[in-house]
């Protein structure tokens, strides 16, 4: 039912109507909505946290292009498995101090490293996510496209499984898989 | 007044609050009669909210809300697109040759003063005449009466109907206070009114909120001159924010080409105020003042050097009026006042009042229209030549229309409009206009235009009487007479343009425009009579309308970001036509500019500008005067920038590299000295504190 109304909304919103009548938001804060969402539908292998209060650690490697919103996003929220979560950032991608990360956004300040930092990561359980192409097809998890107006996500299933990390369906089923 | 067709103008800050005024922003550019028009970013005071980006506070809230939808809906969700982005869609789309110059492009080109930061816009051709005066011209007809383009300080005409010039020495803004310059090529005539037939060039100010906080700024060159701007901006209450500035700026005299020292030196202080008021969601009113009383170094004619006064202010105000989603009003209103003593030389004192209504008739369509009264009255004792009457108030009123339409939506987009004026010199002139712009898909565009417009003719041409013993020939004396016409006809020019635009990628565009332009009634001195009476040989001539003449050419500019920290942009532009209109016009000019960005906050960049020769015409009337051409020069200058410290900004800029000193032009009437730029050294100091729930500066 749910989403029919959005099917309904989204035929609506391409009515020959101004632009401007449909729901907007900036970029960067759909992408941290993204964010937050991976953390509940992505399942991580057991071991991954020291102890039930330890938190879910987000790490933002490279330039911040979100401004304040990725911490806006995840204030006072938990993660799938009810953690509270964490931003960090790394200005440059050190392998070694990644591995705190559950997840690791990587801004595009580090494309000419991405394939370097990709190898790095892939047996880690890090959910890997950027927002340029075309980082699902060289290794990466997760890639926050802009397709037309929208953002979307490509998702690599054969990196997130060598993660060991689990996706659920009905992350799979939004996504559009790569791999 | 934003520009009307649907050029950048930022009108998308002002009508932040209603999300369709937006849309119908996007086609606002309004440029209304007699140098009326553009305001653009944030000049009817944009509200709390700084012009491009949402506030923290709203983007964190926007954040949490994201977070709190589910993938489906993020999946749904549209990208808002930026005034940044819509800036750039815009520009793109424009149905016109336009470029823009940003606050930034001036800041990082290290420039002291605005005529040399124009240096780098396709298609203009800027010439240093002395240490504080420039020719700033487009397509032709760059000659000392330099009467073909409109320039506009957030709607106030600066064009002189004395002899249609420009006096760029009292335009003298500080830098940091100008959010953009808009330049477009071609005729203006429906849009920005009669005179602006071979381009507009449009300044708009940052608004209140822009320019808060305190600023101070010293520049210094031991060549070219000295000065200095300090700035203060507050806020009162939560709806008003003001700024205020003072400057001081000193021009050193330049080198004549006879030896010795020119008499051009230059003072000038100012102040200037703006206050932006946000009156309620739907109104935001805007005021502006300034003022200036300098000096100026000439000799006036005469021989003697001496210093000349140069003062005058001006008051403007703003209103913006959004009536609904779909119509909003605008109504500007300026005096502007001026003396100024040496050649040229006048008192003047202007008023405008001007309306602006635009309308969305369907999403598709919008007409804006709007009319102004425009009176100007001058007292022409202060100059060398007499004019009869000495005295004269003159009046413009002009009403117009545009009807912006897309037959394709995001494809296909129709522009029609036009402008019915009366002036008191050739009463009733028409100028319609049609443009068109194709954008296939987002990496391509292409538009054409056809347009009438007008220039009337000046006081010059219509009142001058001049009559000067002009020496001795076989025994008896002879004079000059020279005449103005009160019945001249306006100039009238025909243009036709076409024009390209590509992004092959993100960081790679081109831009190119062609023109043709036909120019009928052109006013011209007749062919001298001579009469020889009995007190002497008079040799007399009179303004006339004459013959046509024709110019055409290509302006190619192009932006390349070859890697994230250095970027290259350049232009070519060729200029060629009848002989009357190339007189002191460069057939090639080229230019290419190279910034990079080093580690530690530190800039370096530079540029070449190539300017071919002048042809100018040996003096006709005294060919014993040596030749008048100007050789090719390539200018040459270098600079580095560097922050230290968070409120502290430095640069050291050197000019004109390639040589000791050269001429730019002639003035062809006068004589042959000239004044000779030289090689400089510049630097730059400026102290920045901004609140810390500021606006960006």
């Amino acid at each position: 039912m749910k989403r029919g109304i959005h099917l309904i909304l989204a035929l609506v919103s391409m009515l020959p109507a101004s632009r401007s009548a449909s729901a907007q938001m900036d970029e960067y804060s759909i992408k941290a909505g993204y964010l937050y969402n991976f953390s509940k539908y992505v399942q991580w292998p057991e071991g991954t946290f020291l102890a039930p209060a330890t938190p879910f650690v987000i790490c933002i490697v490279g330039e911040d292009p979100f401004g304040g919103r990725l911490d806006q996003a995840i204030a006072g929220k938990t993660s799938g498995d009810a953690r509270p979560l964490e931003v960090r950032r790394f200005k440059k991608a050190d392998a070694s101090g990644l591995r705190v990360c559950q997840m690791a956004f990587l801004s595009k300040s580090e494309m000419q490293r991405t394939a370097a930092i990709v190898d790095t990561l892939k047996n880690f359980p890090i959910f890997t996510v950027a927002d340029f192409a075309p980082f699902a097809e060289i290794g990466g998890i997760a890639d926050l496209r802009i397709d037309g107006t929208k953002v979307k996500v490509d998702l690599n299933m054969n990196a997130a499984n060598r993660a060991k990390l689990k996706i659920s369906g009905k992350l799979q089923q939004v996504a559009s898989l790569v791999n | 007044m934003t520009p009307v067709f649907c050029l950048p103008c930022s009108t998308g800050r002002n009508s932040m609050k209603n999300p369709l005024a937006v849309t119908v922003a996007v086609c606002l550019l309004t440029v209304l009669a007699r140098g009326s028009a553009a305001q653009g970013a944030g000049a009817a005071g944009a509200p709390a909210a700084p012009a491009s980006e949402s506030s923290e506070a709203q983007a964190g809230q926007e954040a949490r809300q994201a977070a709190s939808l589910d993938l489906d809906q993020l999946a749904g969700m549209d990208v808002k697109v930026t005034s940044a982005s819509k800036e750039e869609e815009r520009l793109f789309e424009a149905p016109a040759a336009i470029f823009v110059l940003t606050g930034e492009d001036i800041r990082r080109g290290g420039f002291t003063t605005l005529p040399e930061a124009l240096r780098m816009v396709p298609g203009l051709y800027v010439a240093q005449t002395n240490s504080h005066l420039w020719q700033v011209s487009a397509r032709g007809f760059s000659d000392l009466d330099n009467n073909k383009m409109l320039v506009l300080v957030d709607g106030r005409s600066e064009y002189s109907p004395e002899l249609g010039t420009v006096y760029w020495d009292v335009l003298d803004l500080p830098l940091e206070n100008i959010e953009r310059v808009e330049v477009i090529r071609g005729p203006g005539g429906t849009l920005w009114g009669e005179n602006a037939v071979n381009g507009v060039i449009n300044i708009i100010t940052k608004s209140a909120e822009q320019m808060q906080g305190m600023l101070v700024s010293v520049s210094a060159s031991v060549e070219t001159g000295y000065a200095t701007t300090v700035r203060y901006g507050g806020q009162i209450g939560q709806n008003v924010t003001y700024s205020l500035f003072g400057r001081a700026s000193y021009w050193e005299p330049f080198e004549s080409t006879f030896g010795g020292s020119g008499p051009d030196q230059f003072l000038l202080p100012q102040a200037g105020l703006r206050v932006d008021w946000t009156v309620s969601s739907k109104d935001t009113v805007s005021l502006e003042s300034g003022g200036y009383d300098g000096r100026q170094g000439s000799t006036n004619f005469t021989g003697v050097p001496a210093n000349y006064l140069v003062k005058g202010g001006d008051l403007e105000v703003r209103w913006k009026h959004t009536i609904s989603e779909r119509s909003s009003i605008e109504t500007l209103a300026y005096c502007d006042w001026y003396t100024r003593f040496g050649a040229p030389g006048e008192k003047r004192n202007s008023c405008d009042l001007e309306l602006q209504h635009s309308y969305q008739i369907t999403p598709r369509q919008t007409l804006i229209s709007g009319g102004s009264f425009f009176s100007t009255g001058d007292d022409l004792t202060p100059d060398p030549a007499a004019y009869r009457p000495e005295r004269r108030r003159s009046t413009v009123i002009t009403g117009f229309a545009q009807y912006d339409i897309k037959i394709i939506p995001d494809h296909l987009r129709v522009l029609a409009g036009a402008k019915l004026e009366h002036n008191d010199y050739t009463g009733f002139e028409y100028q319609p206009q049609g443009r068109l712009v194709w954008t296939p898909n987002r990496l391509n565009a292409f538009w054409t235009s056809v347009s009438r417009s007008v220039r009337v003719p000046s006081r010059n041409d219509s009142d001058l009487d001049l009559f000067t013993p002009a020496g001795v020939s076989n025994g008896e004396p002879v004079f000059q007479d020279v005449t103005g016409n009160p019945n001249l006809r306006s100039e009238h020019i025909l243009a036709s343009e076409v024009g390209y635009r590509v992004q092959p990628s993100a960081a790679l565009s081109f831009d190119l425009a062609l023109y043709y332009n036909r120019y009928n009634n052109l006013i011209i001195f007749s062919s001298p009579t001579i009469q020889v009476l009995p007190t002497g040989v008079v040799i007399a001539s009179q303004f006339v309308n004459g013959p046509e003449a024709q110019t055409h050419g290509a302006e190619l500019s192009a932006q390349w970001r070859p890697v994230r920290r250095w970027a290259i942009s350049g232009s070519i532009t060729e200029t060629r036509g009848s002989a009357s209109a190339m007189l002191a016009t460069p057939l090639h000019l080229f230019n290419i500019q190279s910034r990079v960005d080093l580690p530690h906050k530190t800039e370096f960049d530079s540029a070449l500008y190539h300017y071919s020769a002048l042809a100018l015409a040996a003096n006709a009337s005294n060919p014993s005067l040596p030749d008048q051409s100007v050789p090719t020069f390539n200018r040459i200058d270098v600079g580095v920038g560097w922050h230290f410290g968070s409120p502290w900004t430095a640069s050291l800029w050197g000019r004109n590299l390639q040589s000791a000193k050269h001429v730019e032009t002639r003035d062809d009437t006068v004589g042959d000295a000239a004044e000779q730029v030289p090689r400089s050294l510049a630097l730059e100091i400026l102290w920045r504190f901004k609140p810390e729930h500021g606006a960006s500066q």
